[in-house]
């Protein structure tokens, strides 16, 4: 490849994902910080037009501008396009657009929850969820997995642990399908959706602190810094942080897994046949070739140097994971799928920092029962046609991914439970 | 005694913790995500030192870091 693509044109999102990691493969040797043109096609119109960018593509400068957060920190906004305003970067953002002390203090308010041991006690609620959208879809012998199967079961443990009554699923289900839908002419309403979320999270909170339950909005909602309870705002965001990162990313993960599965029969055979002796390597590795949340955005707020690059005060950088996953300078065959590869330093939870995925715990317990509950109940589950994926330069996923396997009349499910 | 095999203990700087819990997760018999939202170590946060080198270089925020070695079986 002589010149590559740009990663703002929208017609580079159109390509296959081997031909956009080929451009990130050419970054990463020749320009591993490049200017990128303003991501016009893909921000909202409502407010002035975004900006450029920096690119970082290599693993070990992702990992230094995520873990510096004086010099690259996050409260300027961290979605690849830099026009929302502030209370509005807030909004759809939550807390991944603050930064310390204030970050520290919100998100300790919830980070037992999703500690193992945290992740842990709830792991009930996550194996029934699992089972639960099996069963669902088990009796038609073929499903679309992603929406059919993997998104239902994220969203429902999602929405359990954040005390989301039954009755309102499907509605957020629906805001948060909105919230998803970018691109031109559409980014301004998936914006409008993810405030209509956070909005609906707030009263939830509000609700939770006249009549606590057992549930993350609970602690929220009691909580105190300062001593003083959370605003109506902070009590959004924090719904809309827990859920908007909760569940494309497992679902998009799940179904990368499946398409690739397609690929590597004899590998996951031999996972099967030990399953949890090989599921936390397998996990690592699903996460890495999935890198569903493909980057975020840091601002330099003092002129700086990265990969020999001058970066002045004020530059957005936007830190590609999906590039660093792949980074050969790291990773020995990165293109190989291999469900026993150790070490796997991976990024697809960011490259530390504080903002390192709050939902690590959880996303790799989700993703464990539900491969496990999986292969037990639908043994010969594989992909049935190919797979559409969903094109947008954010979060990585697909639209439809068919699979087929013998169906299990609900009788036989429930015996198997 | 091989290096990799002294104990050393541990020590969390709560100005940097997060409490992402990768360090729990590696090492529970050591270190715990408390009620407060922060890692705290437990029994005194003395573990083998490749083991504690693993969770400080795991640790997304490098809140954690090695800080007595125990010299009374060297």
């Amino acid at each position: 490849m002589s010149s590559p693509a740009s990663l703002s044109d929208p017609a580079f999102w159109e390509l296959p994902r081997e031909e956009r990691d080929e451009t990130f493969t050419w970054l990463r040797d020749h320009e591993p910080v490049s200017w990128q043109e303003p991501p016009t096609t893909w921000a909202p119109t409502k407010w002035s037009t975004p900006n450029g960018y920096w690119a970082v593509t290599r693993y070990d400068d992702i990992r230094e501008v995520s873990r510096d957060s004086k010099t690259f920190p996050s409260g300027h906004g961290v979605l690849f396009f830099d026009n929302l305003p502030p209370d509005i970067e807030y909004g759809f953002s939550g807390w991944l657009s603050t930064d310390p002390p204030r970050h520290t203090l919100l998100r300790r308010l919830v980070s037992k929850a999703f500690t193992p041991r945290g992740v842990g006690e709830i792991k009930q609620i996550i194996e029934n969820e699992a089972r639960k959208a099996i069963t669902r879809v088990a009796p038609e012998g073929r499903c679309d997995f992603i929406h059919g199967l993997a998104r239902p079961f994220a969203i429902s443990v999602t929405c359990a642990l954040l005390g989301v009554p039954e009755s309102d699923r499907l509605q957020i289900e629906r805001l948060v399908n909105r919230s998803g839908d970018w691109g031109e002419g559409k980014t301004d309403g998936a914006i409008e959706a993810g405030l209509e979320t956070a909005r609906y999270g707030a009263e939830l909170g509000l609700l939770r602190r006249r009549h606590p339950t057992d549930d993350l909005m609970t602690d929220v909602a009691q909580a105190e810094i300062d001593g003083k309870p959370l605003s109506d705002v902070d009590l959004g965001a924090c719904f809309w942080t827990v859920l908007s990162a909760g569940f494309d990313t497992v679902a998009a993960s799940a179904s990368f897994a499946m398409v690739e599965f397609a690929r590597h029969r004899d590998a996951v055979e031999r996972w099967k046949s030990s399953y949890d002796r090989l599921a936390p390597t397998a996990i690592e590795e699903i996460l890495r070739w999935a890198t569903p949340v493909m980057n975020f955005r840091r601002v330099a707020v003092e002129d700086t140097e990265l990969a020999g690059r001058r970066i002045s005060r004020g530059d957005n950088i936007v830190v590609w994971y999906i590039s660093g996953n792949r980074d050969e300078r790291v990773f020995e065959h990165p293109w190989r799928f291999d469900l026993e590869r150790d070490p796997n330093p991976h990024v697809a939870f960011g490259g530390g920092g504080s903002h390192f995925c709050l939902g690590h715990a959880l996303a790799r317990s989700e993703l464990t029962i539900l491969f496990r509950e999986v292969f037990q109940r639908l043994p010969d589950i594989e992909l049935s046609d190919d797979p559409v994926p969903y094109t947008n330069p954010f979060v990585e996923t697909f639209e439809v991914v068919p699979v087929s396997f013998t169906a299990v009349e609900p009788a036989d499910s429930l015996i198997a439970g | 005694m091989d290096e990799i095999d002294r104990d050393v203990r541990i020590q969390i700087d709560q100005a940097q913790c997060v409490g992402s819990g990768l360090c729990e997760a590696l090492e529970p018999q050591a270190v715990q995500v408390g009620g407060d939202g922060f890692a705290h170590t437990v029994r005194g946060g003395w573990l083998p030192e490749g083991r504690a080198r693993v969770i400080a270089e795991n640790c997304p925020t490098q809140a954690i870091s090695v800080v007595e070695v125990d010299v009374s079986r060297s």
